[in-house]
């Protein structure tokens, strides 16, 4: 039923789905566009059908592949589209890069132990270890906790603070964007090219993420150093270069400090795996 | 029903160009994901319909700063105006490159809330979907995701078209409701800097 003090127009199911589909009436698209730019009621359901169109194409092959046809009334499981899932998430854990995932993607349960198990044959064991360091590359975006970079003009500190803002909201790109220009050298410049290199790495941009992580840590004795060359030798292990994470992960152990212990456990982990 | 009165209007006109810098971030608060909305209409690319939204709130600011709005009781049709014309002159030319918008002193017109709260619609969105019966988020998936007409969905679900438009239709009511209610008990984002 409808709400009485709701606008009529954002009852109109149909009117949204044509606007968003673009097929729309050029005339009556610009009426709509009017009234929306005055009407709170039909902005929102506006934006709660583009949130739903958007849901819908995400969750689509996902949630639907579950459900298959069988006449008028149900769907049931079938044993086909339960090995077809099976099978979607076995390419995607070896195939996506692990740090592009976004913060609030699930976690991925890798069989490890399972493909190091007795009987394993040589080929799954490779396979394996190569998803093990996959595993062992995945990091939570650090938290920004404020800034450090006091010495800054007010522009540039607003633009940090922009790209920041982006960056908390899990929105990279933006964070990418706003911090590339602050990124030279300068007060503040490893601070803003840490976070740059985090964002890269998120964007699945493993290289380019790399090479900022590698530039922090050539500025020397910044509060960025044991962080960039952390998250560094996990870059490095997502892309399976071992040898270069454990030399960072080495130096790490060797400078001390705040991550020391988690070098300490990860470089562990790697030649645990490579003594299997 | 919540609709823009011509005296918020003029009032918000009048404080831009009195130079009133909260007024300036209520006018960003209140258009940008409208500016936003139509833009993307017809840009469909992100970075480019963030970049022009940029400049359409620059714009307007800048008119209202410089008293250059007459019927400042019909401000929303100038915003929506300068939105259609910078978005429209754009897929005329093509020549526009992505680049960086330079922030005017004091002024943050990029508001992350935006990105924000689309991103949490999108969420309570996900979660609406999951109450929904199978067989409507099938018909929705095929409608929205495939671009099926009613009539072909009809075809392959066993069902008539009459059936799968009220379906589609009463599915995505229920969502909006629930979403909006949702949204509603989840409050407003962290407010912007």
């Amino acid at each position: 039923m409808m709400k009485p003090d709701t606008c009529l127009r954002a009852e109109r199911v149909e009117m949204f789905q044509q606007y968003l589909s673009g097929a729309m009436p050029h005339q009556e698209q610009e009426e709509w566009e009017a009234h929306y730019f005055e009407c709170a009621d039909c902005l929102d359901t506006l934006e709660s059908h583009r949130a739903i169109l958007v849901a819908v194409k995400q969750l689509g092959p996902a949630t639907n592949a579950k459900f298959v046809w069988t006449g008028r009334a149900k769907f049931v499981w079938t044993g086909v589209a339960a090995a077809a899932m099976l099978a979607l998430g076995v390419s995607l854990a070896r195939h996506t890069p692990q740090i592009a995932r976004p913060v609030t993607s699930a976690p991925v349960e890798l069989p490890v132990a399972a493909a190091f198990a007795p009987g394993a044959d040589a080929m799954s064991t490779t396979d394996a270890r190569a998803r093990a360091v996959a595993e062992f590359a995945r990091f939570e975006p650090p938290a920004y906790r404020g800034g450090t970079s006091r010495a800054v003009s007010t522009d540039t500190m607003r633009q940090f603070r922009w790209a920041m803002s982006a960056y908390q909201s899990g929105d990279f790109a933006a964070a990418a964007r706003g911090l590339h220009p602050l990124a030279g050298a300068g007060p503040g410049a490893a601070e803003a090219r840490f976070f740059l290199g985090i964002s890269e790495l998120q964007l699945g941009h493993t290289d380019q993420g790399i090479a900022e992580l590698r530039a922090v840590a050539r500025l020397g004795d910044t509060s960025y150093l044991e962080e960039a060359n952390y998250f560094l030798s996990k870059a490095l292990l997502s892309k399976q270069d071992v040898q270069e994470a454990e030399r960072t992960l080495d130096d790490l152990v060797r400078i001390g400090g705040d991550r020391e212990h988690d070098a300490q456990a990860l470089l562990q982990k790697v030649r645990d795996l490579r003594a299997r | 029903m919540t609709t823009l009165s011509a005296d918020e209007q003029q009032v918000l006109a009048e404080r831009i160009r009195l130079g009133d810098r909260d007024a300036e971030r209520d006018f960003v608060a209140l258009f940008a994901t409208r500016i936003r909305a139509a833009v993307w209409q017809r840009i469909r690319d992100r970075e480019t319909a963030r970049d022009i939204s940029q400049d359409v709130l620059m714009s307007a600011i800048s008119a209202l700063r410089q008293d250059r709005l007459e019927h400042t009781e019909r401000l929303a049709a100038f915003v929506y105006g300068i939105a259609r014309n910078l978005a429209n002159n754009y897929l005329r030319t093509k020549a526009r490159s992505p680049q960086w918008v330079e922030l005017e002193p004091g002024m943050l017109v990029a508001d992350p809330r935006i990105e924000v709260d689309a991103l949490e619609r999108q969420r309570l969105a996900a979660q609406a979907l999951q109450d929904l019966e199978p067989a409507e988020r099938q018909i929705l998936h095929m409608t929205l995701s495939e671009g099926l007409e009613p009539a072909d969905i009809a075809r392959t679900l066993g069902l008539t078209s009459e059936v799968v438009r009220t379906r589609k239709s009463r599915a995505l009511k229920r969502l909006v409701e629930r979403i909006q209610a949702m949204s509603r008990s989840v409050g407003p984002g962290p407010p912007s800097q």
